[in-house]
Parts: structure tokens; sequence; C-alpha cells
């Protein structure tokens, strides 16, 4: 899981290289003001890693990096 | 001279031309093309053409396949996919060329030509996009992500440059061109709306391959042949990539995602930025086809590049 997460965070960085990101648990939309265009690019980018689908009606459940992370670690099982 | 072609083979399923000699000595014309670079061809002939299914079982051992077929046939209907499985689930670029009369064999011959026939330096590659933040980010996000000694991307939006300027730059020859926005079958909604009929200069040289990643492009509503078609149809590019329906903002922004990789790890052709670049849902691919030739080299050469340095833009 550590592993996912490092690779979320550095997917992060290369989309939003400003921002801070206090908590893994931050939501991305409300706490960390990523909007919709950063977020098509962080999650294809995120699928382009792993070689997952995450359909756009499960962008909901991912709204933080611990949900991402848990979200890749159940698409991988 | 560079060429970074490799040794390749090209499945071309075409109609039998039986009392047509033109086409058939234009189609001879174009297997010769294929052969002086290198490409291996394998033919078959129907009276009625072959299913997916049926194309499917000959494909193994290919790198890329052609449809030829009349143009009374919708790229929607002629394809399913821009590529095509094989029974090892390895996916084979599978593009259309929509044929009205000979002398689209024999233009098409001429542009195959052209584009494989050029030094393949440097992969210069046109970023457009309509005139909106949503559109113009895409290509502002590729242009600092596609830093590499052998890329030379060009950030051209609708904001930024003239479309007649826009048009100079992909006529002298570029590898690649990617469009982000609105689009229509007639053509891209942005530039103030891009036609097949703005690429007037009959001495220009045709780009590699010019991807739509938009609505419709490739469709044939309302309109006889399709934005997609008509470019290759009049050699102004050897490949298009364009939807036959409608498309998905978030859809067309994973491609942008795996073009940039694909481009970043090395593709030079559009049969393997295509493959590498294919997003894993189907939303984001079910709706594209290829038009042209299905091995077009992305790269050309470096005049291309300076010349394209010289655009002029207005930031």
């Amino acid at each position: 899981m550590k592993n996912i997460i490092n690779t979320i965070l550095s997917h992060f960085k290369d989309v939003k290289p400003t921002l801070k990101i206090e908590s893994n648990d931050s939501n991305f939309k409300y706490e960390l003001g990523v909007d919709s265009l950063d977020m098509a690019e962080f999650i294809a980018r995120i699928e382009q890693e792993y070689r997952i689908e995450i359909p756009d009606e499960d962008w909901s459940q991912i709204a933080s990096i611990n949900l991402l992370a848990k979200y890749i670690a159940n698409a991988n099982q | 001279m560079k060429l970074k072609q490799q040794h390749k083979t090209i499945l071309i399923v075409k109609p039998q031309f039986s009392s047509d000699v033109k086409s058939e000595e234009n189609f001879i014309l174009l297997q010769n093309t294929y052969k002086k670079y290198g490409i291996e061809v394998h033919v078959i002939s129907y009276n009625i053409r072959p299913s997916y299914n049926e194309i499917q079982s000959q494909v193994q051992n290919q790198d890329a396949v052609l449809l030829i077929g009349d143009a009374k046939c919708y790229p929607k209907n002629a394809l399913k996919f821009p590529f095509i499985k094989t029974s090892e689930n390895k996916n084979i670029p599978i593009a259309w060329l929509p044929i009205r009369n000979s002398e689209d064999l024999f233009t098409f011959s001429k542009t195959i030509n052209e584009v494989h026939g050029r030094k393949q330096d440097q992969c210069a590659v046109a970023l457009l996009s309509q005139k909106h933040p949503r559109f113009t980010r895409i290509v502002d996000r590729m242009a600092t992500i596609l830093n590499a000694p052998s890329l030379s991307p060009y950030k051209w939006s609708s904001n930024l440059l003239l479309r007649e300027s826009m048009i100079e730059g992909l006529e002298s020859g570029l590898g690649l061109a990617t469009y982000f926005g609105h689009g229509r079958p007639i053509g891209w909604v942005g530039y103030y709306g891009l036609r097949s009929h703005h690429f007037e200069n009959k001495k220009a040289k045709p780009v590699g391959a010019l991807l739509s990643l938009c609505c419709k492009t490739a469709s044939r509503k309302n309109t006889a042949i399709s934005f997609c078609e008509q470019l290759v149809l009049d050699g102004k590019t050897a490949v298009s990539f364009g939807a036959v329906d409608s498309t998905l903002h978030t859809d067309n922004t994973r491609w942008s995602v795996g073009i940039t990789k694909a481009l970043l790890s090395g593709a030079n052709t559009i049969a393997e930025l295509i493959v590498q670049a294919t997003p894993k849902n189907l939303s984001s691919y079910t709706h594209y086809r290829l038009i042209g030739d299905p091995l077009a080299p992305i790269y050309s050469t470096k005049e291309t590049a300076l010349f394209a340095n010289n655009i002029k833009t207005y930031p």
C-alpha cells in the first residue's frame, strides 16, 4: 500500500506541482482544490501506470489519496 | 539518411478490381511503394467485404492491417475499433481506406511514398486545440511534458496563432498533429471552423498523422465524405484518426496522457503510437477509427522542425 501511495503522490506532484498535501485523507476537490481538469489528467495517469480502468462514475469514491490507493489495491487483486 | 523504419509487415484487404484495370495498376503501385520501404505486404482480395472475425483469423504475425473498400461504406461500419485483436490478445492497428475511383489509390500511394521516404530525424508534433481553457490546458500540459531531444512540440492552440499560420506549419510536412476541442463531421470547431478545403496549397507536404481527439470528425452524418477521410484522400495526411460518434472529454484526456507517454517511450509510427496510447476503458477507443496508412511514420525532417519553429504565434 505504501508503494501505491508514493506512486500516487508522485503523479499528483506532476499534475499539481505547487500543491502541498498535509494529509492523505484530504479531499481532492474540497480541501485540495483539485478541479475536474486536473482530476481527469491525474486519473488518466493512474490508469496508465497501473493499467486499470477507473470509470468516470467511480470518481466520487476516490476522493482522497487513501481512498484511491485502496481502490487501486482492490482493482489489482 | 537516418531512417527509423524497421522491417514491418502489413496485411492489405482489398476488393477485386476485376474490370477496373486502372485501380489494379494503382494498387500494384501502392504495394510496390510499401515494399520500397522494406514493408512486407500480404494481400487478401475479396468480392464481399470480409467480416471482422474473418480478418481477425488472418492477422497473425502482422504489424498492421489496411482495409480498402468502396467509399460508400461508412468508417463506422467498415471497422469496429482502431485495432484488431489477435488470438493472443495482441492489438494490431487496422485502418480504413475509402476509395471512390482509381485516382484515390494513386494519390494515397504518392502520400505513402512521400512520408515513408523522407528523413525521420525528429518528431515534430503540432499540439492543436480550440480556444477554450479545457482544451488549451491539455496542449499546455503536453508541451511541458514532451521534453526529450527527439521531440519538438509546437503549442499552436487556436488562441495563439492564425488558422493560416497553423495550416502553413502543418503543410511543411510535420510528423504528427493532435487536435483537442469540439469536432463535426465536416471539420474542427477550433480555428474559426477548420475544413478540409482550407488545406489549399497544392505543393504542400503531407502530415505523417493527424489525430482529431474530438467528436465525429470521421462520421458521415450530413456529409458525403468525413473530414478525416477527405484529408487522406486529398493527400494532406498519410493517416488520420477521428471519431465516428460523440466522445467524452475525460476519455480524450486519457488519450492525451497515453499519447504523451507513448511519444516519450519512443513510438515512431502511428501503429506504435495508437497501440501504446490506447486507454483501457472501452468508451475511450470504441468510437475512434484510423483512416489511411496504419504504418505511417510520425517523425519528419530537421528542416521541417526548423520551419515550424518560425511559425508566428502570439503568446
